[in-house]
């Protein structure tokens, strides 16, 4: 696979060794295709799009995604950790030594509480998956100081009709701060910008569940007693 | 004694205006007479004149044989009640009262038909509720769905699920909107449920909730006995416990915080009409869950009274409240087949028809008596 070749601390290559192919369009897969859906099936189920919506919904989208691939990618951790800079869990996705963080936040106005994949903290509208790291957070934690961090940046093309427009895997400078190089995944995977094919992905992977309403039937009806039978 | 009327049976009349909420100043004023009387009366010290008894019997809306029938004697109940604190001891008599009313109707009733089989689990829980705790009450509102075949989905009419199960379900005017319902069981049937709601707020989902709080009164506190219920702190602990099943029950940890994608109120009101709880509900089921924190479930609140919602929700309006169907169904079988006239009924219970489509909750006029000029309907206050 081709990469950038701006690559000072050889994150890409460190990335790309220790996370599979597949793995990483996977990624790429669930993030666009949370792009896609947010408008169609939010607003379907949920209303109009929102200040929350935009960007809350998709973070979970792809958080709920993520989970539900957990163990099913080979060479790739996906896991509910705590937030290092602040309150909440966030989802982290591993591959060998390599720590993407998603979805990362401090506001508690857009505190986001759901299911079993717990608290997220997120900003609305926010393309920033991954968090600046603080060396004091980080080692409070006991964080693996030898953990690389990416951040996955997506967003989408109003222009298009909020098609996906962006997927990028970004990576931190020396400092440890933003993204001092990037991996474009839709160069990567063209496939990801098929709408045909994130369809399919999505009938496997990434359904919503919704439970099935329990519909009730009338059927506590009284009966006649036979003649002679006693009553209580 | 000077007795006026033979077999005048003044614990009776004491029964009926108890179950009115009356006092005997307020009884002796409707009556034009003083509250000596009225006490005498009921202490057996005195029997009204023919004329008096006529005005008591129009004035309480009940037959004369009521006043001269002894009651069949049958323990006091030991209701469960759902309701606000400000609910007077004096309301709840009344209904105690109305309750073995009820239970008068329902002897008759049970001679001819048979209701369906009470299936309420016995899931053993402790006599004392100080031993239950919350993950006890959780686990007991997943038993008891899966006791029923139930996925964790949105019930959709919960009512009938009780009824399906062998409770007994009463919808009618409580008459206090500080009342919002009432239960209890029957050792001797089984453990059959009675629960009570009231119409009063004409909210469907609370009167959903409502359903379920009592279905978790039968489910755990089957053990507890009088005793203990009638203790207020104790009281207090089991309604919390009732409300935390509630919300588990209708709303199971495994299905109904996965579709609150964001805590806001604009989110559950969405999630209202599938899961047909009110707003309220579902804030304090997240904060069970611990999917919202304490200044979450703050925030929240102050948001919907800022709204104007915590008295009146939207959605409110637009759902129905399920109906219960047994007992206008029991005495469609029984008043169309010709085994049981209404005159009998009357007899039987000593009751008056409006009194008995009010205890059934059935719509005033099922019965076809006319009502009486002079009597009151069956209110309280």
């Amino acid at each position: 696979m081709k990469i950038d070749p701006f690559d000072p601390q050889r994150l890409h290559s460190q990335f790309l060794d220790s996370m599979t192919t597949n793995g990483m369009r996977t990624i790429g897969a669930i993030v666009a295709w949370a792009h896609v859906r947010a408008p169609g099936i939010g607003a379907e189920r949920w209303g109009d799009v929102g200040r929350s919506r935009s960007g809350v919904l998709r973070w979970i989208q792809i958080d709920a995604d993520l989970i539900g691939l957990k163990g099913k990618m080979p060479g790739v951790d996906i896991e509910l950790c705590d937030n290092p800079s602040g309150g909440g869990t966030h989802i982290e996705v591993g591959a060998g030594n390599l720590r993407m963080l998603l979805a990362h936040d401090s506001d508690p106005q857009t505190l986001v509480p759901v299911c079993d994949y717990g608290k997220l903290l997120t900003r609305s509208n926010t393309n920033w998956l991954f968090p600046e790291l603080q060396a004091e957070e980080d080692a409070k934690r006991k964080r693996n100081r030898s953990t690389y961090y990416a951040v996955l940046f997506h967003s989408k093309a109003s222009s298009k009709g909020d098609a996906p427009y962006c997927l990028e895997v970004r990576f931190p400078d020396g400092e440890e701060k933003y993204a001092a190089d990037h991996l474009k995944l839709y160069a990567l995977f063209p496939e990801l910008m098929d709408e045909t094919w994130l369809l399919k992905a999505s009938m496997n992977w990434m359904a919503l569940p919704v439970a099935k309403e329990e519909k009730i039937k009338e059927e506590g009806l009284p009966k006649l007693r036979r003649p002679g039978q006693v009553g209580n | 004694m000077r007795l006026n009327t033979p077999s005048f049976q003044g614990a009776r009349l004491r029964e009926a205006r108890e179950a009115r909420a009356l006092s005997q100043v307020m009884l002796a004023e409707l009556l034009g007479l003083s509250s000596a009387s009225v006490s005498q009366y009921e202490s057996n010290d005195q029997s009204p004149s023919p004329q008096v008894m006529s005005r008591i019997s129009g004035i309480l809306n009940l037959p004369s044989h009521f006043f001269t029938t002894p009651r069949l004697e049958r323990p006091a109940p030991s209701l469960f009640w759902r309701s606000r604190s400000a609910a007077t001891q004096r309301i709840r008599h009344a209904h105690e009262r109305r309750y073995e009313w009820f239970r008068d109707v329902i002897s008759v009733l049970v001679d001819h038909v048979e209701f369906p089989m009470p299936r309420i689990p016995n899931l053993n829980p402790p006599a004392d509720p100080v031993m239950i705790s919350n993950d006890d009450v959780e686990n007991f509102a997943v038993q008891t769905r899966q006791f029923w075949n139930l996925g964790d989905g949105p019930i959709s009419n919960v009512v009938w699920l009780a009824e399906n199960n062998g409770c007994v379900v009463v919808r009618s005017d409580l008459d206090d909107e500080k009342l919002d319902a009432y239960s209890n069981w029957d050792a001797d049937d089984s453990w059959r449920c009675y629960i009570f709601l009231g119409t009063d707020k004409q909210s469907a989902v609370r009167s959903r909730y409502d359903v379920a709080h009592e279905l978790g009164h039968a489910v755990m506190h089957r053990n507890t006995p009088d005793r203990v219920k009638r203790k207020s702190d104790l009281h207090r602990l089991m309604e919390q416990q009732a409300n935390r099943f509630a919300g588990a029950f209708m709303m199971p940890a495994t299905s109904f915080p996965s579709e609150v994608y964001s805590p806001t109120i604009q989110t559950l009101l969405h999630l209202k009409s599938r899961w047909q709880m009110s707003i309220s509900s579902m804030i304090c089921r997240l904060f069970d869950l611990e999917s919202i924190d304490e200044d979450r479930k703050r925030l929240l609140f102050i948001q919907m009274s800022r709204n104007g919602w915590r008295r009146r929700e939207p959605l409110d309006d637009s759902l129905e409240p399920e109906e219960p169907r047994l007992l206008k169904r029991t005495l469609d079988l029984l008043l169309d087949n010709g085994i049981l006239y209404n005159e009998e009924l009357v007899r039987r219970t000593h009751l008056s028809a409006r009194v008995i489509e009010k205890v059934l909750g059935i719509s005033e006029g099922y019965l076809d008596e006319p009502p009486a000029t002079l009597s009151l309907p069956l209110r309280l206050g």
